[in-house]
């Protein structure tokens, strides 16, 4: 009986172990990167990899201390007409899908640069996410 | 009957080396040259006079015998304009001394926050060289519609207020001051420069 009793006690432990483990388990963020921007009331962006965790996630704001105000948007191309589209839903990121913010895509848009963006050096992006809660990533400066 | 032979195979052979002359000299001239943009034809590059990032006013006419490079773009666009731009400068770094005869001029077609203060300190991010241009937003309308660019001011929640569309190709004005190549967005550096280097040597 007692040894019955430690059994359950080990697989209740493992099972706690394994919730706490998926759980921390968010969304991965990888090579967070923008160009070089003077401070002044100009415009950045900021590109990374978003690789989604085992449950649907969204990334739902970010925040800068180089920017202003900072948004995710979208540059969408049709018949070599460029327009931009703010998305104030936020971009979804699915279970088990890598998300690309690329340059001519999606991206993390910096509105007015208030630290400059030096090439070498690095900004911090704080991501907000709708279940991985929030994630810091420095971003890389850099030209491409 | 000898002189017959002289004069027959003599004709024969003047019209061989004639032949043969026209063709070195004349097929290297018929080849086409394989430019990776789209080529234009016999088009002359309609003026553009606008205020200069730079203080002066600017015309065409001040890069005379250069290759202009001409972009529509806007300071405020932080994606498809600084990708292009940089391009453009990797493309022409790439031209070594002829560099200097390449000028890259981006036309604002959002004159209402692009003062020539803005656009310049945007376009020295990419090269010094690299010059902005802006002025009445009618001669900005007029110059886009001559040159085929197609631009609008979209309203948006984003905190940018407005935001504007517009045709992301790059236009490229030969030595004559012909508009000769519609370079697309999707061009690479390499291809940028090969086709420059064409245009300058």
């Amino acid at each position: 009986m007692k040894m019955i009793r430690h059994t359950l006690v080990v697989i209740a432990l493992v099972m706690v172990a394994a919730a706490c483990s998926s759980a921390s388990e968010g969304v991965e963020v990888s090579d967070p990167w923008g160009r070089p921007s003077p401070s002044s009331a100009s415009n950045a962006a900021f590109y990374m990899q978003l690789e989604g965790s085992d449950t649907d996630d969204r990334l739902v704001s970010a925040e800068s201390p180089a920017c202003q105000v900072v948004e995710l948007h979208e540059t969408q191309m049709s018949d070599g007409v460029m327009s931009m589209q703010f998305l104030p839903e936020g971009i979804p990121v699915p279970a088990g899908e890598t998300v690309s913010l690329e340059p001519g895509g999606l991206h993390v848009m910096c509105l007015g640069v208030t630290e400059a963006l030096v090439e070498g050096e690095s900004a911090t992006v704080q991501l907000q996410f709708e279940e991985s809660g929030l994630v810091t990533v420095d971003a890389e400066i850099r030209q491409s | 009957m000898t002189k017959w032979l002289i004069i027959v195979g003599g004709s024969v052979l003047a019209a061989l080396l004639v032949g043969l002359a026209g063709w070195f000299v004349v097929v290297p001239r018929l080849q086409p040259q394989v430019f990776n943009a789209q080529v234009m034809q016999g088009v002359d590059a309609p003026d553009i006079e606008l205020q200069g990032s730079n203080g002066q006013p600017v015309s065409l006419a001040d890069f005379e015998d250069q290759v202009v490079v001409v972009y529509f773009g806007y300071t405020f666009c932080p994606d498809v304009c600084p990708i292009t731009l940089s391009k453009l400068a990797r493309a022409r770094a790439m031209l070594g001394d002829d560099a200097d005869d390449v000028q890259v001029v981006m036309v604002t077609v959002d004159p209402e926050r692009d003062t020539p203060e803005v656009l310049r300190e945007y376009a020295a991010r990419f090269d010094p060289t690299f010059l902005g241009l802006t002025g009445d937003p009618a001669d900005i309308d007029r110059i886009a519609t001559i040159y085929g660019v197609y631009y609008q001011t979209v309203d948006t929640e984003s905190k940018a207020g407005y935001l504007v569309d517009h045709t992301s190709t790059v236009m490229v004005i030969d030595r004559s001051g012909e508009l000769k190549l519609l370079v697309s967005f999707d061009a690479t550096d390499d291809e940028i420069a090969e086709d420059l280097s064409y245009l300058v040597s």
